[in-house]
């Protein structure tokens, strides 16, 4: 089979433009394995528990020790989440995105729930913006819209824009909390992000993303100046096509699959 | 595709020639066992967790994978191939361009 051949398929559902997919996804921090590191190695650990337990859930007798297994799966980030609170405590902000992919695991009641996500987005967007990893924040701050509310998630992108120069870190933030604001039919207040991206970063990614077939066809044809694309490479660091001027340039999107 | 690409990337070494991915897989850890086994040594923009949902691919409207731009070193759009390129009209279009920069 030919990993690379054509597909279609795979991005029928991708092209069309929404708020991020509901679907929850592990913050891509913590997909990343680092070596001696705190974090990496907390993740690791917890990773283990559940691998452990969900072999011996498998192999359980009865149902009874099955769901007493599966409980104590389930438990596990409540077991876990004191010592990533000490690792953002002293400045991890990934344990700090872990704490509120896993807030819901945690926290039963709803309004504490709210309470709890706003405080650690809050501290996300003030102290960790700069960080490789904040765009994965912001999907999942915009993904928490229901639950946060409106006014909360207005107020956390403002804060993650106050004095914000990187033209990434305010794209992106315009663009996940107006798809944010727009997924919980606040669509004025949402459309009014768009407006300000649109205004900022006109010819950037993130005011593509409102609009990617106008934007291919005024600025993806041959004889077209290619766009800008400046992101972090599979090693985290962050580079730009423009940097390319003066070389022919290959430019394949590619995925092996 | 990759034995194609890596011929390239060794046959241009010391000419103005760059090969840059946009990655489209969601498990960066997975892909990079990939990339080392597979020994693809040119650079990639990551495309973020969400795979083919990623915020590169999204906002230039990828219809599908692989898809190749060639671009001039001017910045300017000259090639655009959906699917993999036939490689003798992909060798052509590159050492045409090639040709056409200035001072080597």
């Amino acid at each position: 089979m030919n990993p690379r051949s054509l597909l279609l398929a795979v991005c029928l559902g991708a092209a069309a433009f929404g708020p991020p997919a509901p679907g929850r996804l592990a913050p891509a921090a913590l997909a990343v394995p680092d070596s001696g590191d705190a974090y990496a190695e907390l993740v690791a650990q917890l990773d283990d528990a559940e691998r452990e337990l969900l072999v011996a859930e498998k192999a359980a007798e009865d149902d009874g020790e099955r769901a007493k297994l599966r409980a104590e799966r389930r438990a596990l980030p409540k077991r876990f989440y004191a010592r990533f609170a000490e690792l953002a405590d002293a400045g991890e902000g990934r344990a700090l995105l872990w704490m509120a992919s896993n807030q819901r695991a945690v926290t039963e009641d709803r309004d504490e729930v709210r309470a709890k996500l706003v405080e650690l987005y809050g501290r996300l967007v003030r102290e960790h913006r700069a960080q490789p990893w904040f765009e994965d924040v912001l999907a999942e701050m915009s993904g928490d819209a229901k639950t946060i509310g409106a006014d909360d998630l207005e107020k956390l992108g403002e804060a993650a824009l106050a004095g914000a120069e990187d033209a990434n870190v305010r794209g992106a933030t315009l663009y996940y909390v107006g798809a944010g604001l727009v997924s919980i039919d606040e669509k004025e207040r949402g459309e009014a992000m768009f407006r300000r991206l649109r205004a900022e970063l006109g010819s950037s990614m993130w005011a593509a993303l409102l609009d990617p077939e106008a934007y291919a066809e005024e600025h993806l044809q041959i004889g077209k100046t290619v766009p800008e694309i400046e992101r972090a490479d599979t090693d985290g660091v962050a580079f730009k096509l423009s940097d390319y001027r003066g070389k022919v340039v290959m430019l394949d999107f590619w995925g092996d699959w | 595709m990759y034995p194609h690409e890596r011929s390239l990337v060794k046959r241009l070494a010391d000419e103005p020639f760059a090969l840059i991915g946009v990655n489209s897989d969601g498990d960066l850890g997975k892909l990079k066992q990939r990339m080392t086994k597979e020994n693809i040594t040119w650079r990639s923009f990551w495309n973020g967790p969400r795979g083919t949902g990623g915020p590169i691919s999204r906002a230039w409207a990828i219809e599908g994978w692989p898809t190749v731009f060639l671009i001039d070193h001017a910045g300017v759009i000259q090639n655009k191939w959906l699917g993999a390129p036939p490689e003798k009209e992909l060798d052509r279009a590159i050492d045409a361009l090639l040709a056409a920069v200035p001072s080597r």
